[in-house]
């Protein structure tokens, strides 16, 4: 009945898909207006070099890129290669959906990745290699010269100088005073209860000594709910009791646009708003140090993985090694303004090499940057970890009450999966 | 023009309404017309993203000639989906209606209870489930998997079955007489005479497709399939929204339909009005 | 006889495609839900075996706070959501319905909202509560002095609120339209009638016009308040469930259980009980409406 219905579907829809011959790979990717010259280059030079030897790439920007993959992995319909948000990759490995792939990679390209990327990229005890980043992104706290000069407020331009918890609220305040400043800091709070919370304001707790997770143990219970933790998050309730961040429904531009906020704590992303915003009077400052541990800036971002379903390995392999050539990946960085994830690409790059604008980014990808942890439970971590922070800021709840309550929710779902084995075991 | 005299408070309303409606909207424009991202975002919010400062139909020109974002194909997929859906729909359960209207079966019963009873399920509180059913029969990324769940319409049956248990029973009697057949009698007696709660059928379930977000962004992977309204929120980036080509996406979005509203405008508020409420 | 079997195959010829779509995307997909509520079920096959997990997801669901809160949260949004658009509706559709110039016009005006998608509106509306000077601001500023101003949306107690309105502008014209059509099939004469009794306009609304919608105001009100009990995309996109949890709603916590983080086994719990409470509400308001109306 159904099959007699919808012939005339069916028809119009079998003319229009395509189907993969050997040689030919299709890649997956974001489809982001940064990144979208970086990809066309991509398929262009792959095919100048490749096509002669009988490989062709078709890369595919993919709107509402993650609903896709959860579509095409339900219905097992995933191409060669797939793009992942690097905190997501172990829960999908997890599940069966991709393979490794430290077999495929020359080991000079693993060997030369930033440390973070590296280990954003390997999943489980046996340290299996499944996800390669071409880029690694950083937040700093981006200010406005002359507001931070008419405060008196000293300007750290190293990662060695920079402020301490203290001095950052003194800065706030006194930032605070001036006229014309409304909410002296940004910290994105109308990205809403998304990843953003845990990217932006875990560095915050592992500055100060604290965590997300136990990454031993993988329990969170003691770590996320940790003093340290209730004393990060009470001091930034503390900083929004007073009046010194930037409400969600203030809207995106504060810093940039009506600069009635002098310091905006924000990833690399936002470099050409702020740039056409401030001109000459944009600073970038490095993260504050909230404890012993020093600045830790929040890293990592999209890569590439190979679906279980994939079999073209050998093709495969010719694409991630070219897609992960140091000039790929400097080419990434200058087109999309993110630091190369390899460290010799970083002197290729124009932003990021000794002397460029963004020297201090490159630097704390370096140093600084602390992985997101990965584990299969990460999509439940880091719902539970952004619920307690966006609550946190948007009123007089009790922080450890909070944190309790994720701390709960993330224990009770890798209980409810026997630990996610291998892990806990 | 004269107003007369008791004409002039409603008249007043009617402006305070209209201003309501197309202060927002006005926006929306003003924003589409700007080609400067950064100054959209800059002045977004203040006096200036209300009046137009640049007439620019960059953004319009984006839009429509994007290679990722086919617009035309996105057109073409919605306006497939909704017209199968409308006809399928509309043909079913006016059939069924009509059985369980006037039929003789014995099940009729049953069945009508049936339909009151899923009347009540919100259509939200079953997509996962169906999500899984989708992936377990490979029916993801398709056009059927966004067409049959608007068949399926408890609604659009009960709407039709009040209207055809009011039709006079004379009506179908006389039709019995003249010989012709159950089918006869729905197709040549009760249709003609059912246009408006067709039409109303018809609007009701346009609106609800043209809205439909969650359903078809869960089973579609790309532009081969997906609707306009999915197609848009693909503008709102991970981070960073690009605000000039959303506004202009729904400006094309929104103007061909308001377009055919406008021209079929009488017929369309005669229609919804007519949504079963009489009796 | 056998012309009375053949007319019954027909008849259930008929009836047959409609109830197999019935039954296979609403009835099954609900047997499921309800099998799914008592498994530990992910939406992505994972490679430990799904179990049996008896009530677990209801005892769980029952003792999370936010649970309750999401209730109580629909609940609020659908009573004060139906009263208020319907209200909106009703006024429109009276302005609409009186001799006033250019009517065509001003109808043509009123139907846009429901033709733009919710994602745009949501987008602007988002803009328009800006602080402390978005332009709802700026007018409140007009009366409460330079430099006040309301956080709309940050407050939790001003949140639902800021969604109720924007979900009235955004579906008030279809109710409208219903009212619209509702008044025109008030017989013209009851009015001359009570013009000629020197009947005054609010009088000819109170006697005349409000009883004439009766069944209108029953259908409106059960449609309306089911509708606002499906709350989601409104909430999703503007304030994602916030402050604290201020506008979670049923059908948002649903998907965040389900979608977000994959539990489809109690985000199943969940939708078993909404179905429940949306079944209770709709019979409660039908017997309670009818009677009313035959009283």
């Amino acid at each position: 009945m159904k099959h007699a219905l919808y012939a005339g579907v069916a028809v119009a829809a079998c003319a229009m898909s395509s189907h993969a011959f050997a040689g030919q790979l299709t890649a997956w990717v974001i489809d982001g207006d940064s990144e979208k010259p970086y990809f066309t280059q991509l398929e262009e030079s792959f095919n100048a070099t490749y096509g002669a030897e009988g490989i062709t790439l078709d890369v595919v920007p993919i709107p509402s890129y993650n609903e896709a993959i959860q579509a095409a992995t339900l219905s097992g319909g995933l191409p060669d290669v797939i793009m992942l948000d690097g905190p997501n990759m172990a829960s999908v490995a997890w599940a069966g959906t991709i393979q490794p792939i430290g077999d495929l990679l020359d080991p000079e390209i693993i060997a030369d990745l930033l440390p973070a990327i590296k280990a954003q990229g390997t999943y489980g005890p046996e340290e299996e290699f499944y996800f390669i980043s071409p880029y690694d992104s950083g937040t700093i706290l981006w200010g406005n010269k002359a507001l931070l000069e008419q405060a008196g407020v000293r300007i750290p331009t190293t990662v060695e100088d920079a402020w301490t918890r203290e001095e950052f609220a003194d800065a706030l305040a006194k930032l605070k005073a001036l006229p014309g400043i409304e909410w002296p800091l940004d910290v994105k709070m109308n990205y809403g209860a998304g990843e953003w919370m845990t990217y932006g304001f875990s560095p915050f707790a592992q500055s100060n000594g604290g965590d997300i997770i136990d990454r031993e143990t993988w329990v969170a219970e003691g770590t996320i709910n940790s003093d340290a933790n209730v004393a990060t998050l009470t001091t930034l309730q503390d900083w929004n009791k007073a009046g010194y961040i930037v409400p969600a429904s203030a809207g995106d531009n504060k810093f940039y646009g009506e600069k009635t906020a002098a310091l905006s704590w924000v990833g690399n992303w936002m470099w050409p708003a702020h740039r056409e915003g401030l001109g000459d009077d944009l600073v970038l400052i490095p993260p504050p140090a909230f404890g012993e541990a020093g600045p830790i800036s929040a890293n990592g971002g999209w890569g590439w993985a190979v679906p279980t379903s994939s079999t073209n390995l050998e093709d495969i392999k010719v694409f991630l090694n070219y897609a992960m050539s140091s000039e790929q990946v400097a080419a990434y960085a200058d087109t999309t303004g993110y630091v190369p994830s390899r460290a010799s690409a970083i002197p290729l790059s124009k932003t990021y090499g000794a002397g460029g604008d963004g020297e201090i980014f490159a630097k704390l990808a370096g140093c600084c940057a602390v992985v997101r942890p990965v584990h299969p439970a990460y999509p439940v971590i880091t719902n539970a970890w952004a619920t307690a922070v966006v609550n946190v800021l948007s009123g007089d709840v009790d922080v450890k009450a909070e944190l309790d309550r994720a701390a709960q929710t993330i224990d009770q779902d890798i209980a409810d999966n026997n630990g996610y084995p291998p892990f806990g075991q | 023009m004269r107003i007369p005299r008791d004409a002039i408070l409603p008249s007043l309303f009617a402006l305070v309404l209209a201003l309501g409606v197309l202060l927002p909207l006005l926006m929306m424009v003003t924003i589409s017309l700007n080609p400067n991202e950064q100054d959209i975002m800059v002045s977004m919010g203040s006096i200036r993203s209300f009046i137009p400062q640049v007439f620019s139909l960059q953004n319009y020109i984006e839009v429509w000639t994007d290679p990722v974002h086919p617009f035309g194909r996105y057109l073409a997929n919605t306006a497939l989906i909704t017209f199968s859906t409308l006809i399928l729909s509309i043909l079913f359960n006016s059939m069924a209606a009509f059985v369980l209207a006037q039929g003789t079966l014995a099940i009729r019963k049953p069945v009508m209870i049936l339909i009151l009873a899923t009347l009540a399920v919100p259509g939200e509180s079953l997509v996962l489930p169906q999500l899984m059913m989708a992936g377990w029969l490979g029916q993801i990324d398709s056009y059927q998997v966004q067409i049959v769940p608007g068949v399926a319409n408890a609604m659009s049956i009960f709407l039709f079955y009040q209207f055809f248990s009011r039709l006079p029973k004379e009506l179908i009697e006389a039709a019995r007489i003249d010989g012709f057949s159950f089918f006869q009698i729905y197709r040549h007696v009760a249709m003609p005479l059912s246009k408006p709660v067709i039409s109303a059928i018809a609007v009701l379930q346009f609106l609800e497709i043209w809205n439909a977000y969650l359903w078809p962004v869960m089973v579609t992977r790309g532009p081969e399939y997906r609707p306009l309204s999915v197609a848009m929120s693909a503008y709102f980036g991970t981070n960073q929204a690009a605000w000039g080509n959303i506004m202009a996406f729904a400006v094309s979005m929104a103007v061909p339909v308001i377009l055919f509203f406008l021209i079929l405008q009488r017929q369309f508020i005669a229609s919804v009005m007519s949504s079963g409420v009489k009796g | 006889m056998r012309i009375r079997t053949k007319g019954q195959g027909q008849e259930l010829a008929m009836l047959l495609p409609a109830l197999i779509f019935i039954t296979a995307l609403i009835v099954v997909p609900f047997l499921l839900s309800v099998w799914f509520s008592f498994t530990d079920q992910r939406l992505v096959p994972r490679p430990i075996p799904t179990k049996f997990i008896g009530a677990t997801n209801y005892e769980r669901m029952l003792v999370d706070p936010l649970f309750w809160q999401a209730i109580w949260n629909t609940v609020l949004f659908a009573l004060i959501v139906t009263p208020v658009q319907l209200a909106m509706s009703l006024g429109a559709a009276l302005i609409l319905n009186s001799a006033i110039p250019f009517r065509g016009f001003f109808r043509s005006v009123a139907i846009l909202p429901l033709l733009l998608p919710m994602t745009v509106i949501v987008s602007i509306w988002a803009v328009l509560f800006r602080i402390p000077s978005g332009p709802f601001n700026a007018v409140y500023q007009w009366f409460a002095g330079q430099g006040a101003y309301v956080d709309f949306l940050g407050n939790p107690s001003t949140a639902m609120l800021s969604v109720v309105a924007l979900s009235a502008w955004a579906t008030f014209p279809y109710q409208m339209l219903i009212y619209l059509a509702g008044l025109q099939d008030i017989p013209q004469d009851l009015y001359e009638a009570s013009k000629l009794d020197g009947a005054k306009a609010w009088q000819r609304f109170r006697y005349v016009t409000w009883p004439g919608l009766r069944n209108v105001n029953i259908f409106l009100i059960i449609i309306t308040t089911v509708g606002a009990l499906k709350l989601f995309t409104q909430v999703d996109i503007l304030t994602k469930g916030g402050p604290n949890g201020a506008t979670t709603t049923i059908i948002h916590y649903l998907f965040k259980q389900g979608y977000a983080t994959q539990k489809v086994g109690y985000a199943s719990a969940v939708a078993v009980f909404f179905f429940l409470a949306v079944t209770a509400i709709a019979l409660l308001q039908r017997r309670f409406l009818k009677n009313e109306g035959e009283a």
